[in-house]
């Protein structure tokens, strides 16, 4: 019987409008980390930030995004990863991250994010720290809506 | 416990489409990975339960050249290109779907991304399909949505994500 890689951490559906999700106690035995997120927010200029570990140091995002009548290429410093920049979900959504060697305790942390709203953007953001993740807090710039979904997985190396 | 499970597979002996049928309820997301070429014209199409109404598609697009790269909108089943008879022989794109919840009452969205091969004439492709039904999904058709059928080689496997809770993580 081959070993399970991939593997159910945590999951959460919304009963109520709430403007962040986290999830805590992530433990360091796996390599990385999946997250899908599936749902709307009732901002509609700005989407999604992700911090780890409550830190709100440096996050560089690079994005290519686009709405159908025009398209975003940018790189930006700040102070959360910005998966799906400028898109907006109140048109229902998808977020999916991929956060790379999260239990590393000497690299810098590393997602690769899709999220596919109103708009869709491809991006990848850095978190400039070496501390291993624990916890994320996956947060709107408004208020994920009731019925939205979010689970979190574990992938082994 | 793993959360990731195998579903279904088929690879095609000669030309057709793809179809899963009698998907189960039974786990939380569906992924889709695909292997593809067409026989004649370079597009791909996806449809839900049989359905090719009540879709919107906005995407990401290019093949390198500055002209045809750039966002796109659809309200069809179209969702890409595909490989096609003029690209490199035996060689075959690649499309993965990934459909959140796709068993809920709510309306559906998924999120895709299409590569093809060739050099000069591959189309890249990523983003969200929303399709308008509360029920749950239950097929999921690959087709050649010019004319022609997808050709013989051509595969896509299944897979059953199931949520869940482990390792002492908690979400508030």
């Amino acid at each position: 019987m081959p070993n399970a890689t991939f593997i159910a951490l945590a999951n959460v559906t919304l009963s109520s409008g709430d403007p962040i999700i986290t999830f805590s106690n992530i433990p360091n035995t796996y390599k990385d980390l999946f997250l899908v997120w599936s749902g709307t927010n009732d901002n509609t200029t700005t989407g999604i930030r992700v911090q780890f570990n409550g830190d709100s140091g440096t996050y560089v995002t690079t994005a290519a995004g686009g709405n159908g009548s025009s398209s975003l290429g940018v790189q930006e410093s700040f102070s959360a990863g910005q998966p799906s920049y400028w898109a907006a979900f109140g048109d229902r959504g998808t977020c999916r991250l991929d956060i790379m060697d999260y239990s590393s305790p000497n690299k810098f942390k590393e997602c690769l994010a899709r999220a596919d709203g109103s708009s869709t953007v491809i991006s990848s953001f850095t978190w400039q720290n070496n501390s291993p993740i624990t916890s994320i807090d996956f947060y709107s710039i408004g208020q994920f809506q009731t019925n939205s979904t979010c689970a979190l997985y574990g992938i082994a190396g | 416990m793993s959360a990731w499970y195998y579903i279904n597979r088929t690879e095609l002996g000669s030309n057709n489409s793809i179809t899963f049928s009698s998907i189960p309820n039974t786990y939380t997301d569906l992924m889709l990975i695909v292997s593809h070429r067409t026989t004649s014209n370079p597009f791909i199409g996806v449809y839900l339960n049989g359905s090719t109404s009540g879709i919107s598609t906005m995407a990401l697009g290019g093949d390198g050249t500055p002209s045809v790269s750039g966002s796109f909108t659809r309200t069809d089943d179209y969702i890409g290109s595909i490989m096609q008879p003029t690209e490199t022989a035996n060689t075959f794109g690649l499309l993965t779907i990934y459909i959140p919840n796709y068993a809920s009452s709510l309306n559906k969205a998924y999120g895709y991304e299409q590569f093809g091969e060739a050099m000069g004439t591959s189309f890249q492709a990523f983003g969200r399909t929303r399709v308008s039904t509360t029920s749950q999904i239950s097929s999921i058709t690959i087709y050649n949505w010019g004319t022609g059928p997808l050709a013989a080689g051509s595969s896509a496997t299944l897979y059953g994500i199931l949520k869940g809770s482990s390792g002492g993580v908690t979400v508030s």
